[in-house]
């Protein structure tokens, strides 16, 4: 736990010398279509970036530990207002993505790995790898085309301000989309822990002891293979908070992806100083709760 | 009480109610448009984009606006009561005020009703100048108004601004009446006063919102802001307190589109809609879709679907079959590349260097650009100012554009010949010539960067390209560290000097980006700027267009074209280069679109 102190110094210093370094003068973005070098140096005094390194770096720190990033350089909003009305739509979209994706990897790579070796074995690994080496942005285009425009199943694009008109009209089709996409590769990985497990040799035994062959991969082999899993759940995590920023985009969903590329865009250092601490301290809390998680599944883990 | 008066009663009772209920059920007029880009923020004196200030020009008005189908653009009043009173010369400007405009109500009024003050004017012109705003567009007035200067100075220093003393440019004379006093003759300053940035703004209602004022923009305006999801959906909706008004405009008799689009809206009250819904759709694919679907009332058409939408320029038979109205329109912009004039190899005023920078710009291949990289929405530019900004010459030419032969003529007449044998032409003095584009690494900008290098190897000169984001690049060309850069400009007014102030030489630092720094320029644009529009200030914009085509400080390239695509039902409706989408002049046949819809 003490670990997470020096990682979260460590992003801050990262972020602070990186903007510094490579992220552009945002008085240049900010001064309009005609600027004079005193209206740049006003903006810039007026942000803050006139100030020198150590002072800003301690800002920073400050902003970090109250929580208060202050306004958006581009548009003069609170940055925690933003944070706080954009995870609402990335998390309606990537809830449901991770847990259906989840649920159906998991039984889908049980099931497969079952019949390991058989045709249907193989003509499901054949579709994963081939599903896999599509492009993302090619599944959206044609998704969208297909059953937003041709069969007219799900809006071409929309969010609204009701969280059950946006669950169950707005957000299906980038679910659906998303799932799609991640289902190959988590099937796969799955699959593998799943074959790792059975051919150990309590499952050997768990046979010759004539267990039902139900109960030898639900209760053993899946409980066995959680570990893996978990891991791979955790670091997948963090990126549900943060979103999807191509469905973001193509759907016209307000969600926290779509913001951290504008931020980018627009050099808004507020927002992205926020969401990237942000981030970070979520995935160092995830990080932990799956290493709890591991006592849970397994009793043979051990915290020492 | 009698049974007659209370027959009457019931009866007035049962009328109102059913008139309440009509009117509740009466189908709204909803216009559903799509935004491109994000907005960020609807306070006049924050904002700068093209799609804030979408929004802005329906809630805030300033005293003149244009009218909406008159080419050439021409004024009309808004809140004005007469046009303004131009005296001295172009310099002093009195503008009287409408009686009984007020304000949309909101709570900072107290619940009274705010009727528009000739100081609210004063007010927004004095925001632009608050250092804690630190305005984009303080351009609009610095320089401008007698006085405006020093007291942006002292606000500065101060890092604070005093709202209360005056500007001796700035004199409120009585409720309705405002003058302002110029630093120097500005025939101009007319369509200063038609820009929305200085829009009336109540200074109540500034400071009971604070910080926040962007996300409450109170106006006189014909339209009230209802929703707001940041980047997302912008409702607005009528504004109840609008004052009366009905349509009206000049179309030219020679264009029947607006002829028709005036015929649609004549006589009209305006505003007709009740309601606006823009959408953030930032991608084209389902921007198109969602218009195709119905979901949207107007699309600009997105390039990379043009030659399927529109083939050979006319809709294709599938649209035209759903009733598609197809509104092609020519931005007044321009896309150009300035060479900077201080550079010790491509700038400077002498026949070596403007043969150089001439010989680049004939090995351009513009064709290619128009036809390949913008798939046919763009038309050549052949000087700098757009058709439909006053100056504008047609006919002006100087031979072809693309002319790679001529170019390498240019370069060895000039001595600029390959003199280490290493296959690249090379400096007068040996030293190698070396081209360096700077450019963003967009997909766009990634095409340009191929064709330049394309052109330049088949003239012979090394190109270097510098990749950057934008800030950075522009931080370079403010500071003189570029060779050149490509840029973009739109027209703020539809005046020459909108245009050739990027070329004045006292504006190098600010907007003269290149430095171009020509004394008989600066006379020609000073004595234009001393003129009221007419044949005279015409013939001095194609003088300083020929001293441009004789020095080559820029190379000019295209003016953009837009493919407005709108659903049958859409009634009074095309773009407006300065008004922008003008939804107060929009108008919704209902039935139209509910046949089309079903």
């Amino acid at each position: 736990m003490w670990q997470m102190i020096p990682t979260l110094a460590g992003v801050i210093l990262l972020i602070f010398f990186l903007f510094n370094w490579v992220g552009g003068d945002p008085a240049q973005v900010l001064a309009g279509k005609i600027s004079n070098p005193e209206q740049i140096a006003n903006i810039r005094k007026q942000l803050g970036v006139d100030q020198p390194y150590w002072y800003q770096l301690w800002v920073f720190v400050q902003q970090v530990f109250t929580f208060d990033f202050g306004r958006s350089w581009s548009t003069n909003e609170e940055v925690s207002r933003i944070l706080l009305t954009r995870v609402g739509p990335t998390l309606t979209i990537m809830v449901p993505v991770l847990v259906i994706e989840t649920v159906l990897a998991v039984a889908l790579a049980v099931m497969v790995a079952y019949v390991r070796g058989s045709l249907t074995d193989r003509t499901i690994m054949v579709i994963c790898t081939t599903a896999m080496s599509i492009s993302f942005l090619v599944y959206i285009i044609f998704g969208q085309w297909l059953f937003g425009f041709i069969l007219g199943w799900f809006p071409v694009q929309g969010w609204s301000e009701s969280y059950w008109r946006n669950l169950t009209h707005y957000a299906p089709l980038p679910i659906m989309l998303a799932i799609f996409v991640g289902l190959a590769p988590a099937l796969r990985l799955y699959r593998s822990f799943f074959l790792e497990e059975i051919n150990q040799d309590y499952v050997r035994t768990a046979r010759a002891k004539g267990l039902p062959e139900k109960t030898v991969m639900m209760k053993h082999v899946l409980r066995n293979a959680l570990i893996p899993i978990l891991t791979n759940v955790g670091i997948y995590l963090p990126s549900v908070f943060v979103g999807s920023f191509l469905l973001e985009v193509f759907f016209s969903i307000p969600g926290l992806g779509r913001e951290i590329v504008t931020a980018v865009n627009r050099s808004d250092f507020p927002v992205i100083k926020a969401v990237t601490v942000y981030l970070a301290v979520l995935t160092m809390i995830v990080n932990l709760l799956v290493d709890v998680m591991y006592k849970l599944v397994d009793p043979r883990v051990s915290f020492k | 009480m009698s049974l007659s008066r209370i027959f009457l009663r019931t009866a007035a009772c049962v009328a109102a109610a059913l008139v309440a209920f009509a009117a509740q059920a009466a189908p709204q007029k909803v216009l559903r448009v799509p935004f491109l880009i994000a907005e960020s923020s609807f306070d006049p004196a924050f904002a700068s984009d093209t799609y804030s200030y979408t929004v802005i020009d329906e809630i805030f008005e300033a005293p003149l606006t244009y009218d909406m189908l008159a080419r050439p653009y021409k004024l009309r009043l808004q809140t004005a009561e007469s046009m303004p009173e131009v005296t001295e010369g172009g310099r002093v400007y009195t503008v009287r005020l409408k009686k009984g405009i007020v304000f949309a109500d909101d709570p900072a009024f107290g619940g009274a009703r705010r009727e528009l003050h000739a100081r609210d004017y004063e007010y927004a012109v004095k925001r632009l100048i608050d250092p804690k705003i630190s305005s984009p567009n303080a351009w609009l007035v610095e320089g401008r108004i007698e006085g405006i200067d020093a007291a942006a100075a002292e606000a500065k220093k101060a890092d604070k601004l005093d709202y209360d003393k005056p500007i001796p440019g700035i004199e409120v004379l009585d409720a309705r009446t405002i003058r302002f006093r110029l630093a120097k003759p500005d025939y101009n300053f007319l369509y200063i006063l038609a820009m929305t940035t200085l829009g009336a703004q109540a200074r109540e209602v500034v400071e009971h919102y604070g910080t926040d004022i962007g996300a409450h923009p109170v106006g006189t305006g014909p339209f009230v802001l209802k929703e707001w999801r940041r980047s997302s959906r912008i409702v607005l909706e009528k504004n109840p307190n609008f004052r009366e008004e009905y349509y009206e405009a000049e179309p030219a008799a020679n264009d029947p589109v607006s002829q028709r689009l005036y015929q649609e809206m004549k006589g009209k009250r305006i505003p007709q809609l009740d309601r606006v819904e823009i959408f953030v759709i930032e991608e084209s694919q389902p921007r198109w879709l969602a218009f195709l679907n119905g979901e949207l009332d107007w699309v600009n058409l997105p390039y990379e679907f043009k030659s399927m939408a529109i083939p050979g320029g006319e809709p294709a038979p599938w649209l035209a079959k759903k009733g598609v109205k197809y509104l092609p329109s020519v931005d007044l912009d321009l896309s150009y590349m300035y060479w900077n004039m201080k550079d010790p190899v491509w700038g400077g005023y002498t026949p070596e260097r403007i043969a150089l920078r001439r010989a680049v710009s004939l090995a351009y291949d513009i064709g290619e650009e128009i036809h390949l990289v913008r798939n046919g929405t763009a038309i050549e530019a052949r000087t700098a100012l757009p058709p439909g900004v006053l100056g504008h010459d047609p006919d002006f030419t100087t031979g072809p554009a693309y002319d790679p032969a001529r170019a390498k003529a240019l370069l060895d007449m000039f001595g600029y010949v390959d003199r280490n044998g290493d296959g690249w032409r090379d400096q007068p003095d040996g030293s190698p010539l070396v081209f360096t584009y700077s450019t963003g690494p967009s997909q766009l900008e990634r095409l340009f960067t191929q064709l330049w290098k394309k052109n330049m190897d088949v003239l012979g000169v090394q190109v270097k390209v510098e990749v950057a984001k934008w800030p950075d690049l522009r931080k370079k060309s403010k500071l003189g560290q570029l060779s050149n850069w490509h840029l973009a400009w739109n027209a703020d007014f539809p005046d020459g000097e909108n245009f050739y102030q990027l070329l004045y030489g006292p504006n190098c630092g600010s907007s003269n980006d290149g430095c171009f720094q020509l004394e008989a320029f600066d006379r020609l644009y000073e004595q234009a700027a001393a003129l009221p529009p007419g044949p005279e200030r015409v013939a001095i914009y194609r003088e300083m267009a020929r001293v441009l085509a004789v020095y080559a400080p820029w190379k000019t390239f295209v003016h953009r074209l837009r493919n407005q695509l709108v659903q049958p039902w859409v009634l009074g409706w095309r773009k407006h280069q300065f008004i922008h989408d003008a939804y107060r002049y929009v108008d919704i046949d209902l039935a139209v679109r509910a046949r089309y819809l079903k």
